[in-house]
């Protein structure tokens, strides 16, 4: 009784290079997906296609970069980022700007973040001081990233209280050179001289730190001064020890220091965000006039007047009216100070974006749940208002560990990618982005990764979940109460996602239809995911692929439908900065006798100078040519073959790849005894369809029985090649395209029998249909 | 017939010393009178003003009481928009909401005081208006007396010198 088979026909490969452990699984996805599935891409249809080529665009410095493109002035520019420099290149690859020294390194260019404004280029990186890259129209300049100061000395940095609460800080003077006295268990530190702090709302810069508990500072802003008021009943029994007082006609507002019987001491607060008019009675500027004084003035930090009551907590009393009942004094010890968050000391910040008109900036090493936006169209104003077009400067929720990314998203929403929550703040014409306004409402409780910024595209959000092995999507469901939610893409492709340092997404299409994502692994190696939007969502099954090839790809990045790769070849003498290239079948694809102009050979150099001594695969047109040598000049060796034209403008090289489908050969189905599952099982035959082929081979691989003198698994036991040309075809000219059917006997019996579609000849091949007769 | 025109003289002047007493009697009731209305004038600038200090009052105690309402309602909206509460942005927005509401109730109440105060300075002015009305009145009735004597005088007999 000959042994049942079945037949399995796969037609679908949505699914892609599933892990290996899915292998005996009943999940669906198995049927539409391999155990390899490298160096293709997925179609609309199912279908898998050979990967496109790659062309080279410029050459770059040698070793790994982080290049990037962006428009600026109606213009193509690409950014280079190099270990300690960073470069501008035209579209045409001429260099408009190079800087250096800079503090990244080879091992941490993926941690740079770059937002571009206008014409203006904001780059962070580490908790180093930002770096702004400026064009004028026609020169590229730098500097670093300082704060606006206004023409008062204020500098529109952002503050919070950074140092140990509950110290008070005593300056001994309002202004000029001052000395600060901090209580005991303050903690200054030597390198703190040139930041700021605030005193009661004004600034003021430490010029030396004297101990852990005095500095000298220069004020930048006038300080509030004290206040001794004289009042008509005891305070005592009235007011506290740092209670706040207001005066009911001044609106002043001080912070007791002292009683006595007669008195009340105040530090006078400068804790508004916008001058209160006062129209009479004194104030800092203006000293202490009595109440009712004509000449009065508006000043920043009202005083008190005589004759006024004054309420606290506990009740209120009245100054009197008798003379010196409002005496000025020097500043008095009060906590009520705070910290500049961004600088040398404290760190800047890791991460920068922008949106609505303002520059992000987040991961701050002194406060990581802060995002601090920028004034609106002022980019270097962070100084906190109160007023709709100031600067916000908000924290994340208390279960928020660090703030990693914000990103603007879909409906104008910004997404908030920290290191263990997600959340978007929902913005809305009826609800701008202004202060007051921020909510944070929480999508995931899943964080994200730090060593890979989200990238947008159409309605979602992609980003790396912490952990680094899984890619995720922020999708909008449509639910009124719950817009948004994540799903994972990469569920059973983990072993696609390694470490990874980037993602880059095309925003359109160009000469294909198809979406995809990149995925770049710190070890070089891309995996490639195929995914379709559709109302918000995520549609179907993503499919995730690996993409390899001769160089080691640095950087992956993506503009509009542009895909851009800064890869290293081995033995060539610079970096290249390639674009995904449907019509090409190679990788570093050039034009040998018709260089770009960026791309000149040196005066007595060949065209493939660059890669003296190494070797190409050559393409004239669509004739592949195979490998060639190149000499130490960078010139081809001929190799005097048919029809070989070393001269023609046609002539393409480049490097080559294999790509490789292994399906899954599922185990027959359980159910009434046919010994299905329960012994090795051949495949007998197998049947591959195929389009646009040129060639393919199909290899059976050990499986199984394992050991010391055995062959691995996925040892080749047999290949049986489809050729390019076939017997009468004309090698000179390029090959047909075949469109038929291959059958195949692979041999031998396993568990788990192995076949595999491997093309290795550069060329393009479609795969239809994969079917297989399997004994059970 | 001296002595007769002498009587008739004398008799004259008695009738003319009547009217002046007359006449003086009405300067003062009339100042007095005037200053009965000053005075009825005052008390009401004064009403007024005690009203208006209520009033001030009220207007203090209730945008105080409103601007606590705005306050502790952006401190609920932040809450539950999972903002924290030691966020810069917070601190500033509740400043800027109370910098707002200040000078709103400072110049809501400061408009009242100055109304007030301007009824006050009204109420004492007419107190004054009414006092000086009376010494006016006083004057007058001292200076028509006098008038009148001096006239009465001159038509008598002698002009009025002694014999």
């Amino acid at each position: 009784m000959p042994i049942p088979k079945d037949v399995q026909a796969q037609t679908n490969f949505s699914a892609g290079e599933l892990d290996i452990d899915t292998k005996r699984s009943d999940n669906p996805l198995v049927k539409a997906g391999g155990r390899q599935m490298s160096n293709f891409r997925i179609l609309n249809s199912g279908a898998l296609k050979n990967r496109p080529g790659r062309s080279i665009v410029q050459f770059i410095s040698p070793g790994p970069a982080r290049v990037e493109e962006f428009i600026m002035l109606g213009v193509l520019y690409r950014i280079a980022f190099y270990p300690s420099a960073v470069q501008i290149f035209n579209s045409a690859g001429v260099s408009q700007f190079y800087a250096n020294p800079q503090p990244w390194t080879s091992s941490n260019l993926n941690l740079i973040s770059w937002v571009q404004i206008g014409t203006q280029i904001y780059i962070a990186f580490l908790g180093v001081q930002p770096l702004i890259l400026n064009f004028d129209g026609t020169i590229w300049t730098s500097g670093a990233f300082n704060f606006t100061v206004t023409s008062g000395g204020q500098v529109r940095a952002p503050f919070y209280r950074l140092s140990p609460k509950n110290l008070s800080m005593l300056p001994s003077a309002t202004t000029g050179n001052i000395t600060l006295t901090f209580s005991t268990g303050m903690n200054l530190q030597a390198n703190q001289t040139g930041t700021r702090m605030r005193f009661c709302g004004r600034e003021l810069i430490i010029t030396k730190v004297n101990s852990a508990t005095s500095a000298n500072a220069t004020v930048l802003e006038s300080l509030p001064p004290g206040e001794i008021l004289k009042v008509s009943a005891d305070p005592r029994t009235i007011f506290n020890l740092g209670d706040v007082v207001e005066g009911v006609t001044s609106g002043a507002s001080g912070l007791v220091t002292a009683l006595t019987a007669t008195t009340v001491t105040v530090q006078l607060l400068q804790n508004r965000t916008s001058p209160a008019a006062v129209t009479s009675g004194g104030g800092v500027s203006s000293g202490n006039p009595a109440a009712g004084t004509a000449s009065a003035v508006t000043v920043l930090a009202p005083g008190f007047v005589a004759n006024e009551f004054i309420a606290g907590p506990g009740g209120s009393d009245q100054i009197t009216n008798v003379g010196s009942d409002v005496t000025v004094t020097t500043p008095q010890a009060v906590t009520v100070w705070d910290d500049e968050v961004m600088n040398s000391f404290r760190g800047w910040p890791f991460s920068v974006s922008s949106d609505q008109g303002r520059l992000i900036f987040s991961n701050v090493p002194a406060l990581p749940r802060a995002i601090i936006w920028s004034a609106i169209n002022s980019p270097t104003d962070c100084y906190v208002t109160g007023t709709p077009d100031g600067s916000i400067f908000e924290l994340a929720p208390a279960e928020a560990n660090t703030v990693l990314f914000v990103l603007p998203g879909p409906e104008s929403s910004e997404f908030v990618f920290c290191s263990n929550r997600v959340y978007y703040i929902p913005i809305l014409p009826t609800n701008p982005l202004k202060p007051g306004s921020v909510a944070f409402q929480i999508v995931s409780n899943d964080g994200c990764y730090n060593a890979v910024q989200p990238r947008a595209v159409q309605e979602v959000i992609l980003y790396i979940a912490a952990g680094g092995k899984s890619v995720m999507s922020i999708v909008a469901p449509g639910a009124y109460y719950r817009p948004y939610e994540t799903r994972n893409l990469s569920e059973l492709h983990s072993h696609l996602i390694q470490t990874p340092i980037a993602i880059a997404v095309p925003t359109a299409t160009s000469t294909f239809e198809e979406r995809y994502f990149y995925v770049l692994n710190a070890n070089g190696s891309l995996s490639v995911g195929k995914y379709a939007v559709a109302s918000g969502q995520i549609k179907g099954v993503v499919g995730l692929l690996p993409w390899s090839g001769a160089g080691t790809v640095n950087s992956v990045a993506a503009l509009n439908a542009d895909v851009l790769f800064s890869t290293t070849y081995p033995g060539a003498a610079f970096a290249v900065i390639e674009l995904l290239d449907d019509t090409q079948v190679m990788d570093s694809s050039i034009l040998v006798n018709n260089l770009p102009a960026n791309i000149i050979a040196p005066p007595g150099k060949g065209p493939l100078w660059w890669i003296a001594g190494g070797s190409v695969n050559l393409f004239d047109g669509a004739r592949p040519l195979g490998t060639y040598k190149v000499d130490v000049n960078g010139n081809l060796i001929p190799q005097f073959i048919g029809g070989e034209n070393l001269t023609s403008l046609t002539l393409v090289a480049g490097q080559t790849w294999t790509a490789t489908f292994e399906p899954f050969v599922p185990p027959a189905q359980p159910g009434q005894d046919r010994s299905q599952r329960l012994r090795k099982r051949r495949i007998s035959r197998a049947e591959i369809y195929v389009s646009s082929s040129t060639g393919f081979r199909l290899d059976t691989l050990y499986t199984e029985q394992q050991g010391a003198n055995l062959n691995p698994p996925g040892t080749i036991t047999k290949t049986r090649r489809v050729p390019t040309y076939n017997q009468g075809d004309d090698p000179t000219l390029p090959p047909r395209l075949f469109e038929r059917a291959y059958a195949f006997k692979p041999t031998g019996r396993a568990h788990d029998p192995r076949i595999a579609v491997v093309k290795d000849t550069s060329g393009p091949l479609v795969i239809e249909e994969v079917s297989l007769q399997v004994t059970v | 017939m001296a002595e007769v025109a002498a009587a008739a003289g004398v008799a004259s002047a008695v009738t003319s010393i009547a009217g002046l007493g007359a006449k003086a009697t009405g300067d003062v009731t009339a100042a007095k009178g005037t200053r009965a209305a000053d005075i009825f004038q005052a008390e009401r600038a004064e009403q007024a003003a005690e009203y208006g200090r209520v009033q001030a009052n009220l207007t203090d105690a209730t945008m105080r009481e409103q601007l606590n309402m705005t306050l502790g309602n952006i401190e609920s909206i932040r809450a539950a928009a999972h903002t924290d509460p030691t966020s810069p942005t917070g601190q500033a927005v509740m400043d800027w909401q109370e910098t707002i509401g200040e000078r709103q109730r400072l110049a809501a109440v400061g408009t009242i005081r100055a109304q007030v105060a301007s009824d006050e300075a009204s109420a004492a002015y007419l107190r004054q208006a009414g006092d000086f009305a009376v010494a006016q009145g006083n004057l007058q009735a001292g200076a028509d007396i006098l008038g009148g004597l001096s006239k009465t005088f001159a038509g008598m007999p002698g002009g009025g010198k002694a014999a």
